[in-house]
C-alpha cells in the first residue's frame, strides 16, 4: 500500500465517526441565547429612550426655577454620564468571540466599536448642548405660560447670569473635548476601514 | 442577511458539519460530556457570527474556524484552572462499545494519538484529515500555505512515530 493509500484510509478513519451530536439541544440553545440578545437590546434601547426624556425633564424643571440642584453643569454631567454609560453598553453588545474569527472579524468588529465611541463623541458636543437648548425653551414656555414664572424665578438676575456662565462654560469644555475625541475616533475608522479594504483586496 | 436566511443557514450547516466540529473538539477534551459542550457553544459562536459571513471563505472553513477558537478558549481556562482538559487521566477510560469493532478501535487509537500533539500541530493534523488544503487551514487558522505546509509535515512526522502510519 502506498503512503498515499494509507494517508487516504487514515483519513476515512478519522471521518468514520458517528455523529452523536444532539442537534435540538443545540437549537434550543440557540433560541435561549436569541431570546437574551434581543431583551438585552430592549433594555438598552429603553434606556436609551428614558435618558433621552429625562434630559427633557431635567432642562425644563431646571429652567422653570422649580429644580434648583446645583444648575445646569451638574445635569449636563448627569446626562453626559448616563449617555456614556448607555452608549458604552451597546457598543459591549457585539460578542467578543466575534473578534477571534478572522482578520476582517476582527477589523469590523474593532470599527463597530470606534463607531459607538464616536456616538459618545457626539453625544458631548452635539446632544448634550441641543438637549439643553431644548429642555430649556420647553422650561422656559411652561415658567412662562403654565407656571408662575415670577414666583419660579427666585433668584436674583446676577445669580442667574453666573449661572448660565458656569453652564455654558460647562458644555463648552464638552463641545471641546467631543470634538477632539470625535476626530480622534474619526481618524480611528478611517485607518481601521483602509486595513479592511486591504484586506479584502488581497482575498 | 435576514433573519429567515440566516436560520436556514443555521440549520443547514449545523446538519452538514456537527461531524466535523465534534471531531474537531474531540481532538482538545477527552470528557465525552465536555465535548458536547463544546460543539454546543462553537454553534452559539457560529450563530453570532453568522451575519458576518460574507462568503468570501468556505463555509467549514468559517465554522472550523469558530469551533478552534472556542476551544482555545476552553484549554486557556482549564490551564487556569489547572485542570488539563487533554489530560488523558481523565479521558473515559472504560472499554467503548466501539473498541469492540477494529475500525472503531483503530480509530481510538487515531484521536488519542492526535490529542497527544502539541496544539498547534493537534489543529493543523485534525483539519488535514477533515480533507481541508493547505490553502484551507491557512485560511481557518490565520496563517500562510507555506507556514502550514512546514507544520503540517512535522506534525505529520510526530503522528507518524506515534501511531507507526503516515498522516
Amino acid at each position: 500500500m502506498t503512503d498515499d493509500m494509507k494517508q487516504n484510509n487514515l483519513q476515512n478513519l478519522w471521518t468514520s465517526q458517528e455523529e452523536t451530536v444532539d442537534m435540538d439541544m443545540i437549537l434550543d440553545a440557540r433560541d435561549r441565547l436569541e431570546r437574551g440578545r434581543v431583551m438585552g437590546r430592549r433594555i438598552i434601547d429603553s434606556a436609551l429612550i428614558i435618558f433621552a426624556l429625562l434630559v427633557l425633564l431635567y432642562g425644563s424643571l431646571e429652567f422653570s426655577g422649580i429644580f434648583k440642584t446645583g444648575g445646569w453643569l451638574t445635569g449636563g454631567f448627569f446626562i453626559y454620564f448616563c449617555l456614556m454609560i448607555a452608549l458604552t453598553m451597546r457598543g459591549r453588545r457585539k460578542n467578543p468571540e466575534i473578534a477571534g474569527l478572522s482578520p476582517e472579524g476582527l477589523l469590523e468588529n474593532a470599527i463597530e466599536r470606534a463607531e459607538n465611541n464616536l456616538w459618545v463623541a457626539r453625544a458631548l458636543y452635539a446632544i448634550l448642548p441641543i438637549s439643553e437648548l431644548i429642555g430649556g425653551g420647553i422650561g422656559y414656555v411652561l415658567a412662562g405660560s403654565i407656571l408662575d414664572y415670577d414666583r419660579a424665578v427666585v433668584l436674583p438676575l446676577s445669580s442667574i447670569i453666573i449661572f448660565l456662565l458656569i453652564a455654558a462654560l460647562g458644555n463648552l469644555a464638552a463641545i471641546i473635548f467631543g470634538l477632539r475625541l470625535a476626530k480622534k475616533k474619526q481618524a480611528e475608522l478611517v485607518h481601521l476601514r483602509a486595513r479592511l479594504k486591504e484586506i479584502e483586496e488581497d482575498v | 442577511m435576514k433573519d429567515a436566511v440566516l436560520e436556514n443557514l443555521f440549520r443547514e450547516w449545523l446538519e452538514t458539519y456537527a461531524g466535523l466540529v465534534s471531531r474537531i473538539a474531540s481532538t482538545y477534551e477527552a470528557r465525552p460530556a465536555l465535548v458536547e459542550e463544546l460543539v454546543q457553544e462553537s454553534f452559539m459562536g457560529l450563530w453570532r457570527a453568522l451575519p458576518s459571513f460574507r462568503g468570501e471563505a468556505s463555509a467549514k472553513t468559517f465554522i472550523a474556524r469558530i469551533t478552534h477558537n472556542v476551544c482555545i478558549s476552553h484549554v486557556r481556562k482549564a490551564v487556569k484552572a489547572k485542570s488539563g482538559p487533554l489530560d488523558e487521566r481523565m479521558a473515559d477510560t472504560a472499554p467503548q462499545p466501539e473498541d469492540l469493532a477494529d475500525t472503531a478501535s483503530r480509530r481510538r487509537k487515531l484521536v488519542e494519538a492526535v490529542r497527544a500533539l502539541p496544539l498547534q500541530g493537534r489543529q493543523i493534523i485534525s483539519l488535514h484529515l477533515e480533507g481541508f488544503t493547505n490553502r484551507e487551514i491557512g485560511e481557518a487558522l490565520g496563517l500562510s500555505e507555506g507556514n502550514i505546509a512546514t507544520r503540517l509535515s512535522r506534525a505529520r512526522a510526530r503522528l507518524k512515530e506515534i501511531i507507526g502510519e503516515p498522516a
